[in-house]
């Protein structure tokens, strides 16, 4: 086995004997979709919390398959990590023991376990209140308050909000920090976007699969949302990358950095650009198979981007002035990165078993 | 069926389906949740099975610290898994996870070594650490060399350890170009006369010694002319001729030159240098040369710290003092590094450790800021060679506020000074003709001058009275008049005092400071606290104030303030080296004389310790009524060590003889001195330099044109061998010394075995054994070694085939000693031995000593030495018990300084403390002197007078991460600090409009180099430093250096002629290759596996970055040969003279965060 050597830069010795089964990457390919996943299930929520608060009869009318797109990603999405983990059998102490009080031994708290034993029952529990509230559930019928509704609603779109931006969080703490402070100080708003252009792409599919009835005008409010989104986003993402060429310009280590990352990068801008020109069609024609065409656009646009940003980041070394090939020996990865997408498709399936999607021949009075 | 129920199937499939799917594609994923797979990774063995630990002695730096190897046997090799400090060491300070203390010391010497190995650590510093790369290193030679074309081509093939000895000692020839080599054997003298004939030839060289000091004695004497000496020449040599023609010799085959039988025999033509010596490499290459019969063993002092070395040896007759790091209250540490002198970066934590808390404060004398901060590490930014000005500001503010002691300077003589309770006196009141025009200017006044007496004693002022020293108890200090000699003649004469205060106050304070750039409020500071700790006061003084063209005078002017408070020899103040024990002749005589080797005479090729006036050259120039100066080259008698410049320029102009052979070891002259690469001309020169060997572990820059290559092994193995002394102040203990043995045996080839069975390898070792013994060289082979007179061996002898035979007894003699004083118990614990049988590899050659001798070796084995504690050391009144060293005497002014001539001007040198400019040797052709230099001490022209042009000063810093040039390979150190560049002044960088990260070019008188600028407060304003340690361009691989021009167009052409490419059989290098994979892997994991599997490739951080040396200064008054100090022939490092402009060009740098 080769190992990646000068002159490519310095590298910190130990950079080479981490993630030892895939070379020398240590988040794992399954994490870009566990990250897709998130944004599905994060931004279904933020659109069913926000459907709860305002009255938008695209939103209403999507509500079963808001509440269970977003239960079932929900559901599946930590089977990511769990493949991730190097010790896989002990997943159940991040949820029974998880370190979220600092102690005199132990100060800090780790983000992951806050995430997995506090943040993602609370998600969980959240997506099934407000489906409960807002009559997603069959035979499950509450009414409450409006303000207790409200607050719900709120604290669904903070959990959900937190969710869509964990991968920057994430970020934060890894070891390419300084190329994330550098290259990309917009990611959690661009995150958050993302969230929500994808579960409205996701939902315009799932529309479409389950052949829901749509007025001309519901569609058209559905396609703003990628429309602004993934405007905005590229908005965002071109004035970045703008500004890293004007930062590094002549400068060998910042040349060097973009070099690696320029392609998904540029990529997706595209996309981003392909998004917004589908959602405007959509937009004009009233046509939903054009929003889930956008819709599958916006799966591939995410995908890509967490890629970006879990993998190709991780070949910046500490120093963040060299580059680390890649080497991912096994291909184990693209079987459980499929298996997770196989598991959200199987939970998704049966949860429209026991609460079937109101459609053509399916009534949810 | 329904539509409904279709659909739902359909649903019911697919989800089955998905769910088959995603359990079949997650199965890795739930088989290790089911059933995890756990894969024990322990740590590395500490202890049992396979696991060894070896208490020996550091080799990173010269610093001697004690180090603890463990030893890790791995598929059936044993590798070196960890090094780690020694807890008995004094340096090393003993660390436990059970004992948590404020201030670490030393384990107690009789702490069984069990406990002391599994419960005790010892400090360490980064390169002690790694140098599991220094014996792990892909570049290093394992069997003989011989170069298979012109010196300097880079090519070479392997020969056979016998074919070696037989060429080395009969002669060789190369083959590829046809050059004839000599062999020893044409030098060997002693053999020469054994062989044809003479029983004794000793008897006929005592003899022929004999006769030439009655030439030299008549030379000498005023009454007699040329002609008697030319009539005692003819004589000399006819009888000689005649007695030699009798057994088929000439005297040409003994004597260097018939017509200048001062100069030696021909054995003075085998030349020995070193460069790292330690242990008993040293002393055994000393047995070597002696045996030989040549005055020649030589070492690389010029280029380590030999300014400091005779600065001290003319103040106080010992080479080597320094202040007391555990107790001094103040120091002026001055042109030190911390984190290296002694002792060394592991010991020196306790200085910063005192400074920390309050204990001490320490004034760092240097242009370079210590980059350690809290409030008692006071930084003093010394303009570089100028530190005598703030010598004599803090003078003038001590004498002015009469902060001397003055009791301890009026005392007159040793016996005076017994009864007041010191052991040294200085000579302060002590008279000195102080008339300029008179012959005798700078000379004792004594009693024979006065006619009160004839034993030549100096004289002082007691009572108004002018006495001998010796008949009075106290003295006047400050006294000056006029007095009549018995010639009739009236003198001035002043107290050595006197001229110093004179010299003190030439100047204010203000002026001082003016020159040498400390502000004069931190001047008073500094004295101020030095008096008021006193006499827990002392100076630190090492290379960057000794090795200027001035440093003797430098070191001289700091050692003053020591001299008025009267620090010497006490706690808290100035130590010289701990004691030791007699490790060379205890019982075997293992030292360098006294076992009948060759009697020897005439001066060394570097004419160090010997005088121009003593030689046959001068008197006959004399006695011709010719002017004697100047000499060819400058001769150095006050000098205690050896000039790398002048044993180059000596084989060069052939002066005062011609070289014959050179054997050099573990030793780079070429890159190691200032403007080092002038040496390559000579090296490269077979007619000037028949033969060349060099002995060495990997093919330096200076290695490069050597005829033969011994291969040579590290300290980890049996490289330096024996037993290190400590240097001063030796952590102020009383009687230290660090043993080294191997942690593993060599990885040279085995070159067999001697006839008692030993294993041999190549090595120093060996290679002199064979010689020896081929040669048939006394002190060498069958009955090598003989016993002590008076001990119980006295009267035997002892076989000397391979290494062990030697060095066991080096144990043997210091283990016996150490028992007699005490240190080491009479009765030697069983654990003791058997650690030592169980770890220790030298352990399989006990058979060589009796039993009792050998358990008392293995205590001191199982400790890395004898060492006792500080607490022990000093007496009640707080004086040392260790011997008071040198001449127990102070020099205020030196009467032996004063007589001696500058060898090329005729002119006295100045004879006590004083501040000079740095200078050329001599006037410089083209240069007008100024009138006052024509008066005043300076010898040349000062250097800022000739190269106005440049303004800056370059110099470099040794710091703790890098030994000078030779460890480029520690792997784990790089990984720190990779590569190095220019360090400048924030302001200076302004004014030239240089950032960091620029490339600039330095350009200095000699050349010009170019490196990346970094700027930073941490160097003073008016100097650039280099981090030194890096740039390199020979290191078994060459790789051509191109960030430097030499300025001598000769010096550019010899560069650019290095080969691109060496060639070098596969066989010959890489011990590495037999290490398991995994473990390469480890040691070497930013280098591709061409670094370490086969032939090593080029691996760019073995010859990254720059080093200064090849453009630093040359002496424009000595044919621009390296740059020395005027009294002891140091290499002048520190006085090279710059100029810094940008090229355009920006560095990428390696690491973000630099550091040095």
């Amino acid at each position: 086995m080769s190992y990646p050597t000068y002159p490519g830069g310095y590298i910190y010795p130990n950079e080479l004997v981490q993630g030892a089964e895939y070379g020398s990457v240590v988040w794992v390919p399954i994490i870009a979709v566990y990250m897709t996943l998130i944004a599905i299930a994060s931004g279904s929520a933020m659109l069913l919390a926000i459907r709860t608060v305002i009255d938008i009869r695209v939103l209403k009318k999507l509500t079963p398959l808001l509440f269970i797109a977003s239960l079932s990603a929900s559901l599946v999405m930590l089977l990511g990590p769990l493949a991730d983990l190097r010790r896989p059998d002990h997943f159940y102490k991040l949820l029974a023991t998880p370190h979220i009080i600092p102690t005199a031994e132990n100060p800090g708290v780790s983000p992951i376990a806050l995430m997995a034993a506090v943040m993602w029952p609370l998600l969980l529990v959240l997506i099934v209140a407000l489906g409960v509230l807002n009559n997603a559930v069959p035979r499950i019928k509450i009414h409450v308050s409006r303000w207790l509704a409200v607050s719900l609603s709120i604290a669904l779109l903070a959990v959900s909000a937190v969710w869509a931006t964990y991968h920057s969080l994430l970020l934060y703490t890894s070891v390419a920090r300084a190329t994330f402070y550098n290259y990309l100080p917009l990611i959690p708003a661009e995150q958050l976007i993302q969230a929500l252009v994808i579960a409205s792409g996701v939902i315009a599919i799932l529309a479409v699969a389950h052949r829901v009835e749509l007025a001309g005008e519901e569609i058209r409010t559905l396609a703003l949302i990628p429309l602004a989104g993934a405007g905005l986003y590229a908005f965002f993402r071109v004035s970045e990358t703008f500004r890293i060429y004007i930062y590094t310009s002549g400068s060998e280590i910042g040349s060097t950095l973009i070099s690696a990352l320029e392609p998904l990068n540029t990529l997706a801008i595209v996309l981003a650009i392909v998004i917004a020109v589908l959602s405007y069609i959509s937009y004009r024609s009233g046509s939903i198979k054009t929003a889930a065409v956008s819709g599958l656009v916006s799966i591939a646009w995410v995908l890509g981007d967490r890629w970006l940003l879990t993998i190709n980041i991780q070949s910046i070394s500490r120093t963040g002035i060299a580059i680390l090939p890649q080497a991912m020996a096994s291909w184990i990865w693209v079987a459980e990165s499929i298996a997770l997408v196989l598991f959200f498709l199987f939970v998704y399936l049966l949860l429209t078993y026991i609460s079937p999607i109101p459609g053509r021949g399916v009534s949810h009075e | 069926m329904s539509r409904i129920d279709r659909r739902t199937f359909v649903k019911g499939l697919t989800a089955i389906a998905l769910l088959g799917g995603g359990v079949a594609a997650y199965l890795p994923t739930l088989e290790r949740i089911v059933r995890p797979k756990e894969e024990y990774i322990p740590p590395d063995p500490q202890f049992g099975d396979g696991v060894k630990y070896i208490y020996t002695s550091c080799l990173g730096c010269n610093v001697r610290c004690g180090i603890r190897v463990r030893i890790v046997e791995r598929n059936g090799i044993p590798i070196i898994d960890r090094i780690e400090g020694n807890p008995y060491h004094p340096y090393n300070r003993a660390v436990s996870i059970d004992k948590q203390v404020k201030r670490y010391v030393q384990l107690d010497y009789t702490t069984p070594v069990d406990e002391a190995t599994r419960k005790w650590f010892g400090t360490l510093c980064p390169r002690g650490q790694d140098g599991i790369h220094y014996i792990y290193d892909p570049y290093r030679v394992i069997k003989p060399l011989k170069r298979a074309g012109p010196r300097g081509s880079g090519k070479w093939k392997v020969i056979s350890w016998e074919q070696l000895i037989k060429e080395v000692v009969e002669g060789g020839v190369i083959e590829e170009t046809g050059e004839r080599l000599p062999g020893l054997k044409d030098f060997f003298v002693y053999g020469k006369l054994r062989d044809a004939g003479f029983q004794d030839p000793n008897k006929v060289l005592s003899e022929m010694k004999k006769d030439v000091e009655a030439i030299m004695k008549i030379a000498r004497d005023p009454d007699r002319d040329y002609n008697d000496i030319a009539r005692a020449i003819e004589k000399f040599k006819s009888k000689w001729s005649s007695i030699l023609a009798e057994k088929g010799l000439r005297l040409e085959d003994i004597l260097i030159d018939p017509d200048r039988p001062d100069l030696g025999t021909k054995a003075n033509m085998v030349i020995w240098v070193r460069g790292r010596g330690q242990g008993h490499s040293d002393y055994f290459s000393k047995r070597f040369i002696t045996a030989f019969g040549s005055v020649n063993w030589l070492r690389h002092t010029s280029a380590c710290q030999l300014g400091y070395y005779a600065g001290n040896k003319i103040w106080a007759g010992y080479h080597d003092i320094q202040g007391d790091v555990v107790s001094s209250k103040v120091i002026i540490m001055a042109g030190a590094a911390l984190g290296r002198l002694h002792p060394g970066a592991t010991g020196q934590g306790l200085l910063i450790e005192r400074t920390a808390e309050g204990e001490l404060k320490l004034y760092y004398v240097n242009p370079i800021a210590p980059r350690i901060k809290n409030k008692n590490i006071i930084w003093v930014p010394i303009k570089p060679g100028h530190d005598a000005a703030l010598a004599m500001a803090m003078i003038r503010w001590i004498i002015e506020n009469k902060r001397y002691n003055k009791e301890f300077l009026e005392i007159p003589n040793l016996d005076s000074a017994k009864k007041k309770g010191y052991p040294v006196i200085s000579n302060a009141t002590w008279l000195v003709i102080y008339d300029r025009n008179h012959e005798k200017f700078g000379e004792f006044l004594k009693d024979s001058d006065l006619g009160i007496g004839n034993e030549g004693k100096p004289l002082v002022v007691s009572n108004g009275e002018i006495k001998p020293h010796t008949d009075v108890d106290k003295a006047d200090l400050e006294w000056e008049g006029r007095v009549k000699l018995a010639s009739g003649e009236e003198v001035t004469v002043k107290t050595a005092f006197k001229i110093l205060r004179d010299e003190a106050f030439s100047r204010s304070i203000g002026e001082w400071a003016e020159i040498c750039g400390v502000p004069p409020e931190l001047i008073v500071q500094m004295a101020r606290d030095f008096t008021d700790a006193a006499p827990e006061a002392s100076t630190i003084i090492h290379r960057g104030a000794g090795m200027h063209s001035n440093g003797e005078y430098i070191v001289w002017s700091y050692r003053m303030l020591d001299t008025l408070i009267g620090n010497f020899h006490r706690r808290g103040g100035l130590l010289a080296r701990p004691e030791h024990t007699k490790y060379n002749n205890k019982i075997y005589n293992c030292y360098y004389k006294g076992y009948g080797e060759p009697v020897k005479w005439g001066p060394p090729i570097d004419r160090h310790k010997a005088r121009y006036e003593d030689t046959l050259e001068y008197w006959i120039k004399v006695k011709k009524g010719e002017d004697p100066y100047p000499a060819k080259r400058p001769w150095y008698p006050l000098t205690p060590e050896e000039s790398y410049t002048e044993i180059f320029a000596g084989i060069s102009e052939e002066y005062p003889y011609r070289a014959g052979a050179l054997i050099m070891f573990y030793a780079n002259p070429v890159l190691s001195a200032n403007h080092g690469i002038k040496f390559i001309e000579t090296l490269k020169d077979t007619r000037k330099l028949p033969l060349f060997i060099a002995v060495t572990t990997t093919i330096n820059e200076t290695f490069m044109y050597a005829d033969y290559i011994v291969p040579d092994t590290t300290y980890l193995e049996t490289g330096t061998l024996g037993i290190q002394y400590l240097y001063a102040s030796g952590a102020g203990v009383y009687l230290a010394e660090a043993w080294r043995s191997p942690a593993v045996m060599p990885l040279t080839e085995k070159i067999g075995r001697c006839p008692n069975g030993h294993d041999r390898y190549a090595s120093l070792w060996e290679f002199f054994i064979d010689i020896g013994v081929k040669l048939n060289m006394p002190g060498f082979g069958r009955g090598g070694i003989n016993g002590v007179k008076g001990t119980k061996y006295e009267g035997r002898r002892f076989d000397l085939y391979c290494a062990w035979e030697y060095i066991l007894r080096v144990y043997a003699n210091a283990a016996v000693d150490a028992v007699d004083r005490g240190i080491i118990p009479r009765n030697i614990p069983e654990s003791d031995v058997e650690f030592v049988e169980r770890n220790y590899p030298i352990a399989r050659f006990k058979d060589i000593l009796p039993a009792d001798e050998w358990r008392a070796v293995c205590y001191g084995l199982a400790r890395g030495g004898v060492f006792t504690q500080y607490s022990d050391s000093f007496d009640e009144k707080g004086y040392s018990k260790r011997k008071v060293k040198g001449y127990k005497i102070l020099y205020v002014w030196s009467e032996q300084v004063a007589r001696s001539r500058n060898s090329i001007t005729g002119k006295k040198f100045w004879g006590g403390p004083k501040y000079v400019p740095p200078a050329t040797y001599a006037p410089v052709e083209g240069v007008a002197l100024k009138p006052a230099n024509a008066e005043d001490a300076i010898p040349g022209v000062p250097l800022e007078e000739i190269y106005r042009d440049y303004p800056l000063y370059l110099v470099f810093e040794s710091g703790p991460l890098y030994t000078k040039h030779r460890s480029q390979f520690y792997y784990w150190i790089k990984a720190i600090a990779p590569e190095n560049f220019v360090v400048i002044n924030t302001r200076d960088a302004e004014r030239l409009g240089i950032e960091t990260g620029d490339v600039v070019r330095v350009e200095t008188p000699t050349g010009a180099f170019e490196a990346p600028a970094v700027v930073e407060p941490s160097v003073r304003e008016g100097v650039i430093a280099v981090p030194y340690g890096m740039g390199r361009w020979a290191d078994t691989i060459v790789m051509k250096p191109r960030y430097f021009t030499p300025g001598d167009g000769d010096l550019k052409r010899i560069i650019d002629e290095l080969p691109e490419k060496v060639e070098i059989p596969e066989e010959a290098v890489n011990p590495v290759r037999n290490l398991p994979e995994e473990y390469r892997r480890i040691l070497f994991t930013k280098s591709p596996s061409s670094y370490y599997e086969a032939t090593p490739e080029v691996d760019k951080w073995r010859f990254n970055g720059v080093t200064p040396n090849p453009v630093q200064m040359a002496d424009p008054s000595l044919g621009l040969w390296p740059l020395q100090t005027w009294l002891g022939a140091g290499q002048a490092y520190y006085d090279t003279l710059a100029r810094v402009s940008k090229t355009g060009r920006k560095h990428r740098f390696e690491v973000a965060n630099i550091v040095w």
